[in-house]
């Protein structure tokens, strides 16, 4: 009988580390069984090595990760049946969720989000991953088992981007584009390629090409839906409104200054503060404009295309480091409201807690400001024709 | 995963943990090449269980709950003796009676014996 020396358990040892057995119990359950067989086996003419190359093959087809990887099956799938239940209960539970959820939101009734949300989060974060593990274990073939994991893994990031959309939360845009683009334009090519040359598939492979190409292309048609004509020119004509008004208001006030006697002080004071202000927040529109010219690049001809400037206003207005920030026309208008207050009535402040408090988009911003240049004019000229 | 010089490997999947778990019963610990020469023994060489089938099924066992084991220090080696705990020598019955079950059911399937006394 062959007596195994320490440097050849060690050898054998590294060499069924070497080849992928990781689990330590497996390595030393291998070890000692091997040295049982060169122990009982081996004659004393035999060399080690070469018995030991001859006797490994028994042990798997290709190698020793073939062990490691059926104990980890076995591990794995030892929940395998309750795993298949889940994903019958997840699937049908996400599907009735979601047809009811969409049901109470073309009727307006409560309950839409919470059905939506819980169908969308039980499918993409139980039934899908469940699916691609299964998927995993059942398929035969090695390039469907990736293709399909790929598809269900952009459908995860998909129905997620839908659901953070739906919340209204962050990373919902970045996560629908990147995942439908991926879809359309990577995967449904990737899925037809590697299945059209089988001629069993050829059909079957085809439709569902044509399918996930038409579903995919139309939610990639919805990702960057711009506004409608009718919205953007009812918005034209609001802007032309304000403008227009406070343009008239300007004139008459032109036309009572020439009328009154414009050395009085509160007269001279009331003209001052006017155009200070007014001019301020002129400049306070030109700068947003152009910082927003400068993040954004030319807009598309109308001012609601700047929407895009959503996150800008916080950095660009109210945290800005350089002039023009919302301190300094807070400062403006506190002097304009200490003068205000001792000539008219308290409603004539001009109140700014609004754009603090809720720190607006760029085009209620931009809005806010133009009725305050509106209501200064309209200061002015009540002021005017009290005095006048 | 089946060496097995007489039975198509399909005839015996599904029979290893019956084996292992219904032959520690009867002897006790027992480690893994134990069980292969054991086996092979037996049935005098028809069925030899593979060292590729054998770990795997061991380990998931033992996951499961069905077996025990004791190490044994042989200078740089550990010997995993396997025992059966409470729980397997329940699954082993079980597994056992299945089987005869299974076995008298194909034998009515397979007409291999047919009934006495009808004739």
């Amino acid at each position: 009988m062959h007596k195994i020396t320490e440097d050849e358990i060690d050898f054998i040892l590294d060499d069924i580390k070497a080849n992928g057995v990781v689990i330590e119990d497996l390595q030393y359950n291998l070890l000692d069984h091997i040295c049982c067989i060169i122990e009982n086996e081996k004659s004393e003419s035999e060399e080690f090595k070469e018995f030991y190359r001859k006797v490994v093959p028994r042990f798997f087809k290709k190698d020793f990760k073939e062990i490691q990887e059926e104990t980890e099956v076995l591990l794995t799938f030892k929940n395998y049946y309750a795993m298949r239940n889940t994903l019958k209960i997840a699937g049908i539970a996400s599907a009735i969720l979601t047809v009811l959820g969409a049901i109470l939101k073309t009727f307006h009734l409560p309950g839409a989000g919470i059905a939506l949300i819980m169908g969308g989060i039980l499918f993409s974060l139980v039934f899908l991953p469940l699916v691609i593990v299964l998927k995993f274990k059942d398929e035969e073939s090695k390039t469907d088992k990736w293709v399909f994991s790929i598809g269900f893994l952009l459908a995860i990031l998909i129905t997620l981007g839908i659901i953070f959309k739906l919340m209204h939360w962050p990373y919902a845009n970045i996560m629908m584009f990147s995942g439908l683009t991926t879809f359309v334009f990577g995967y449904v090519p990737l899925y037809f390629i590697t299945r059209i040359r089988r001629p069993e598939l050829r059909f079957n492979t085809i439709v569902n090409s044509v399918l996930m190409m038409a579903c995919g292309g139309m939610l990639y048609a919805l990702q960057d839906l711009g506004y409608s004509k009718k919205t953007t020119n009812d918005y034209s004509v609001y802007y032309n409104y304000i403008d227009e008004s406070k343009a008239s208001i300007t004139n008459a006030n032109l036309m009572l200054y020439k009328k009154m006697d414009t050395s009085k002080t509160e007269v001279v004071l009331l003209r001052n503060q006017t155009k200070s202000l007014d001019h301020l927040i002129n400049e306070i529109k030109q700068s947003l404009d152009a910082k927003i010219l400068r993040k954004n690049g030319e807009p598309k001809n109308n001012r609601l295309h700047r929407q895009k400037g959503v996150h800008f206003t916080k950095d660009g207005f109210y945290k800005s480091k350089d002039e023009l920030s919302f301190n300094d026309l807070k400062s403006a208008v506190t002097d304009y409201n200490i003068f205000i207050s001792k000539h008219g009535t308290k409603d004539r402040q001009i109140d700014i807690d609004v754009l603090s408090e809720n720190e607006p988009i760029y085009n209620v911003l931009v809005d806010i400001l133009n009725q305050i240049q509106l209501q200064i004019a309209n200061n002015e000229n009540a002021l005017l024709n009290h005095w006048g | 995963m089946y060496i097995c010089p007489m039975y198509t490997s399909e005839l015996i999947k599904g029979t290893l943990k019956t084996i292992i778990l219904n032959l520690l019963k009867e002897r006790g610990k027992m480690y893994g090449y134990e069980i292969t020469q054991t086996v092979k023994e037996m049935t005098k060489g028809k069925i030899q269980i593979t060292e590729g089938a054998l770990y795997p099924t061991l380990h998931s066992l033992e996951k499961k709950g069905d077996v025990g084991f004791e190490k044994e220090y042989l200078g740089k080696r550990v010997r995993k003796y396997y025992t059966l705990t409470d729980q397997g020598e329940e699954t082993a019955q079980a597994k056992v009676n299945e089987f005869a079950d299974f076995i008298n059911t194909m034998k009515y399937l397979l007409d291999l014996e047919p009934k006495m006394g009808n004739a």
